[in-house]
C-alpha cells in the first residue's frame, strides 16, 4: 500500500469510529471492508480486515468471536452476490446490507445463547435496521470519495 | 469464484472461527491482544478528536468570528469576550471542583486505593451489547478487571476491560452485573442484579420474613472482596411477594449515570491473595442461600434454588 493510501484508510478508521460514537450499534467498517473487496487487491483487504476486526473486537464487550465471524460472512456473501450483480451496482449493495444485517442479527443471537449473555433483543433488532439502511448511504459516500483520491493519486 | 470454491472457502473460514474461537475461550489472548489494540485506538480517536475540536472551536470564537468589526469596537468586544470566557471558565472550573471535592469526600474502607477518572464515552461500535462507557485510565493507573467504580452519590459497576490507558466499564444497570448487598437497617443480605439501562435494580434472594422496608438504603456487603463494604448502591422503591418463599425487591439506583462525568476507580487491596476474581459478567446469581458466601467458591444456579424451594413446598404440602 502507498503511504496516501495508508493515509486514506487511517483517516477512514479515525472518521468510522467517531460515527461510531453517535450513532450506537451501527457498524462504520463494513462498508470500508466492501470497498476494499470490491478494490480486489488482496493484501490491502488482509490489512484492512485484520485491523478493523481487532479494533471493533477490542472497544465491543463480548467474548472474541463475534466479529471475526460477520465480517468472514461479508466476504462470503460478497462472492456469492457477484455471482448475479455488478459489484458497483444499488441492487448489489442493498441485498448484501440485507444478508449482513440479518446475519449479525442470528451471530449474536447465537453467539449471546452459547456464552450465556443477555441481549436485549429489540434493541439488537433496531440497530440491525439502521445497520441495513445506513450501510449503502455509507458505502455510496466512500466510494465516492475513494474514486476522487484515486483520481487524485493517478495524477 | 465458483460455487464449490466458495463453499470450501465458508467451511474452511467456519473451521478456522471454532478453532480460534475455542483456543480464545481456554486462553483469552485473542480478547486481551484485541482489547488492548481496539480500546486504545477508540481512546486514543476519542481523545485527538476532542482535543482537535476544543482547539478549533477556541481558534473560530477568538478569530475568525471577529472579523470586520472596527478596532475599537474589536478591542472592546474582545476584553467583553475574554471576560465572559474566563467567567464561563470558573464557572466551568468551580462546577469541576465541586464535582471533584465530592469525589474526594467519597467514604471507602481505608485500605481501597481510590483513583480519578474521566468518562471518555458511552456505548460504541456493533459489537457492544452492554450497559457500559469508556474510561480515560487502564492497566497503567492500576484499572484491572473487576475493578470497582463509584462516585459521592454511590456504586457505579466495574471494570469489564482493561486496556494499557483505557478501560471499558460495566454498569450495575447492566443485565449481567450481580452485587452481594445489605439493607442499611435491617442488616438483610441479598443479591442486586441490572435489569438494563434506565431500569430499577432487582434484589434477589431476601426471604418473605426478612426485614425489609421501602425507603431502605442497600449498601454493598463487601463479603464477595469485589467491593469494599458500605458503598451505597440505591434505595428499594418496591416490596413485592411472588410465587415462592422470596421478595421482589425492586431497587432505584443513587447514581445519576446520565450526568456522569468523573468517577473513582477503587483497587483491591486483597487482590494478590485472591485466587481468582469473581467474574464481572455474570447473568445467573452466585450464590444460593447465603449471599455470605464468596461468588467464587458457590456457583451454583438460579434455576436450582427455585427448584429446592418447590421440593421444600412440595414436602410441606405433602405432610
Amino acid at each position: 500500500m502507498k503511504v496516501l493510501n495508508i493515509i486514506w484508510w487511517l483517516i477512514y478508521t479515525c472518521a468510522a469510529i467517531f460515527l461510531q460514537i453517535y450513532t450506537i450499534g451501527v457498524d462504520f467498517f463494513i462498508p470500508g471492508i466492501i470497498v476494499a473487496l470490491q478494490e480486489k487487491k488482496i493484501w490491502q483487504t488482509s490489512i484492512v480486515l485484520g485491523s478493523f476486526i481487532c479494533i471493533q473486537e477490542g472497544m465491543g464487550t463480548m467474548p472474541f468471536g463475534n466479529v471475526f465471524l460477520w465480517y468472514a460472512l461479508t466476504i462470503i456473501f460478497f462472492y456469492a452476490w457477484r455471482w448475479f450483480f455488478e459489484v458497483e451496482s444499488l441492487m448489489f449493495i442493498l441485498l448484501l446490507s440485507l444478508a449482513l444485517s440479518v446475519s449479525h442479527y442470528f451471530i449474536v443471537t447465537v453467539l449471546a445463547s452459547v456464552q450465556d449473555i443477555y441481549i436485549n433483543y429489540n434493541a439488537l433488532r433496531d440497530e440491525c435496521v439502521y445497520q441495513m439502511l445506513l450501510t449503502p448511504v455509507i458505502w455510496h459516500a466512500i466510494s465516492y470519495l475513494r474514486k476522487g483520491f484515486r483520481n487524485a493519486e493517478q495524477d | 469464484m465458483n460455487a464449490r470454491r466458495l463453499i470450501v472457502v465458508f467451511v474452511l473460514l467456519f473451521m478456522f472461527f471454532l478453532a480460534i474461537y475455542t483456543w480464545n475461550e481456554r486462553t483469552s489472548k485473542l480478547d486481551k491482544i484485541s482489547t488492548n489494540i481496539g480500546i486504545e485506538v477508540v481512546g486514543a480517536v476519542v481523545r485527538s478528536v476532542t482535543y482537535v475540536s476544543t482547539t478549533v472551536s477556541d481558534f473560530w470564537n477568538n478569530y475568525i468570528s471577529l472579523v470586520g468589526v472596527n478596532e475599537e469596537n474589536k478591542q472592546l468586544k474582545d476584553e467583553l469576550f475574554k471576560i465572559k470566557r474566563e467567567l464561563a471558565s470558573a464557572k466551568e472550573e468551580k462546577a469541576e471542583l465541586e464535582r471533584l471535592r465530592k469525589l474526594l469526600s467519597v467514604d471507602y474502607a481505608a485500605d481501597w486505593k481510590a483513583e480519578g477518572v474521566r468518562i471518555l464515552t458511552w456505548r460504541l461500535g456493533a459489537n457492544d451489547f452492554f450497559d457500559s462507557f469508556v474510561l480515560s485510565k487502564g492497566f497503567f493507573s492500576g484499572s484491572k478487571v473487576g475493578t470497582p467504580i463509584v462516585n459521592a452519590d454511590g456504586l457505579i459497576g466495574r471494570v469489564l476491560k482493561a486496556g494499557p490507558y483505557t478501560s471499558i466499564a460495566l454498569l450495575i444497570t447492566d443485565s449481567g452485573s450481580s452485587v452481594s448487598v445489605l439493607t442499611e437497617k435491617g442488616r438483610v443480605a441479598g443479591i442486586v442484579q441490572g435489569n438494563g439501562h434506565n431500569q430499577l435494580l432487582s434484589m434477589r434472594f431476601v426471604k418473605k420474613n426478612e426485614d425489609v422496608k421501602v425507603g431502605e438504603l442497600v449498601l454493598t456487603s463487601g463479603l464477595d472482596l469485589s467491593f469494599p463494604k458500605g458503598i451505597p448502591v440505591g434505595e428499594i422503591v418496591s416490596i413485592e411477594e411472588s410465587s415462592n418463599f422470596m421478595l421482589e425487591i425492586q431497587v432505584k439506583p443513587l447514581v445519576n449515570f446520565e450526568k456522569l462525568e468523573e468517577v473513582l476507580f477503587l483497587q483491591n487491596p486483597f487482590e494478590h491473595i485472591l485466587p481468582e476474581g469473581s467474574p464481572v459478567y455474570s447473568p445467573k446469581p452466585h450464590n444460593i442461600f447465603s449471599p455470605m458466601a464468596t461468588p467464587f467458591l458457590v456457583q451454583n444456579q438460579e434455576g436450582d434454588i427455585e427448584k429446592a424451594f418447590d421440593e421444600q413446598a412440595n414436602a410441606n404440602g405433602a405432610n
